[in-house]
């Protein structure tokens, strides 16, 4: 069902598998989130320039060209707008965790994922924006 | 005393055969081992996924081949049509890097901290896998059924020379744990 508190709320979803794309896609845009797509960090790059009105970044590890760790680094180091983001990945290792965190994720969720659990998250974070 | 090589290979085996009984689980298919595994042929339409992976202690492969009516069935409760090669061919890498992302998770615990690659994938009709001469603990394929569907996961290791004349004994170490599949953490600012 759609929240209509959602609508208009720009998520970027970031992972170089479509299905992953299409399953986190549909689930948000049944929510009435508005959603985009990129297939690795290089193109999460110039998708997030050309929509600085993102409010969530949901981001996969292990891409080619970038990873979501790059990602991370490289949108903190170059001054693009805050936006927050959660990983979405198969790995769980406290220390790559840690690494996120250190380079400003505001959360990690591990694959496969629960949708009610997803959702919740992301709702949690775009209504802290 | 154990042979500390064969523990790696016994463990990694062990690792990967426990997480694809656990990822179908999560998708509420049931799956059991096939004792007997001749021919080695998945029937009909069929796609494969091979990711490599890489530690200081140990390297190798992950393979797994399925038909695509068993990707269909993991992914029909998603609301994802698997209607293309491409998006058929996806599901297939993605199953992998589900399982070995699980079998890297369980060998935390032990020191094994794998690197993944990403998945090549590969479809055809009725794909028959060549059985090795000599069975090994370092290479070698593991079959399941799976509601009347074959499921085949092939393993190959390779511990480099240096590490196989002093291998280390593996323990585990329970503050090494990864955070579970389906599983999240937020973060206080």
């Amino acid at each position: 069902m759609t929240d209509e508190a959602h609508m208009s709320k720009k998520v970027l979803i970031v992972d170089d598998s479509s299905i992953v794309r299409m399953q986190v896609g549909r689930l948000l845009t049944d929510e009435g989130f508005i959603v985009v797509e990129a297939i690795d960090g290089v193109d999460a790059t110039e998708k997030l320039a050309a929509s600085p009105d993102a409010k969530l970044i949901i981001c996969d590890i292990t891409m080619p060209r970038m990873s979501g760790l790059e990602f991370l680094s490289t949108i903190r180091q170059n001054g693009s707008p805050p936006v927050p983001i959660v990983m979405l990945t198969t790995e769980g290792r406290p220390e790559m965790i840690q690494k996120a965190k250190a380079l400003g994720a505001k959360g990690w969720l591990v694959k496969p994922f629960k949708p009610d659990h997803l959702l919740s998250v992301v709702k949690k974070l775009t209504s802290a924006v | 005393v154990p042979d500390p090589l064969s523990q790696i290979h016994r463990l990694l085996r062990a690792c990967v055969e426990e997480s694809v009984q656990e990822l179908f689980a999560s998708y509420g298919q049931p799956i059991a081992p096939l004792a007997t595994t001749e021919p080695l042929l998945s029937a009909g339409e069929s796609v494969a996924s091979t990711i490599g992976f890489t530690h200081a202690t140990v390297s190798g492969s992950l393979t797994v081949i399925g038909s695509t009516r068993l990707m269909r069935v993991l992914l029909a409760g998603t609301g994802v049509e698997l209607a293309s090669f491409t998006s058929l061919s996806d599901a297939a890498g993605e199953l992998n890097n589900m399982l070995l992302g699980r079998t890297k998770n369980k060998l935390c615990r032990f020191g094994l901290a794998l690197e993944l690659g990403t998945p090549t994938t590969f479809a055809g009709i009725d794909l028959r896998m060549a059985q090795p001469e000599s069975r090994s603990l370092s290479s070698g394929w593991s079959a399941f059924d799976t509601r009347g569907d074959r499921f085949f996961v092939r393993l190959d290791v390779l511990v480099p020379s240096a590490v196989r004349e002093h291998p280390p004994h593996l323990e585990e170490i329970p503050s090494e744990a990864a955070l579970a599949e389906g599983e999240g953490l937020l973060f206080d600012d």
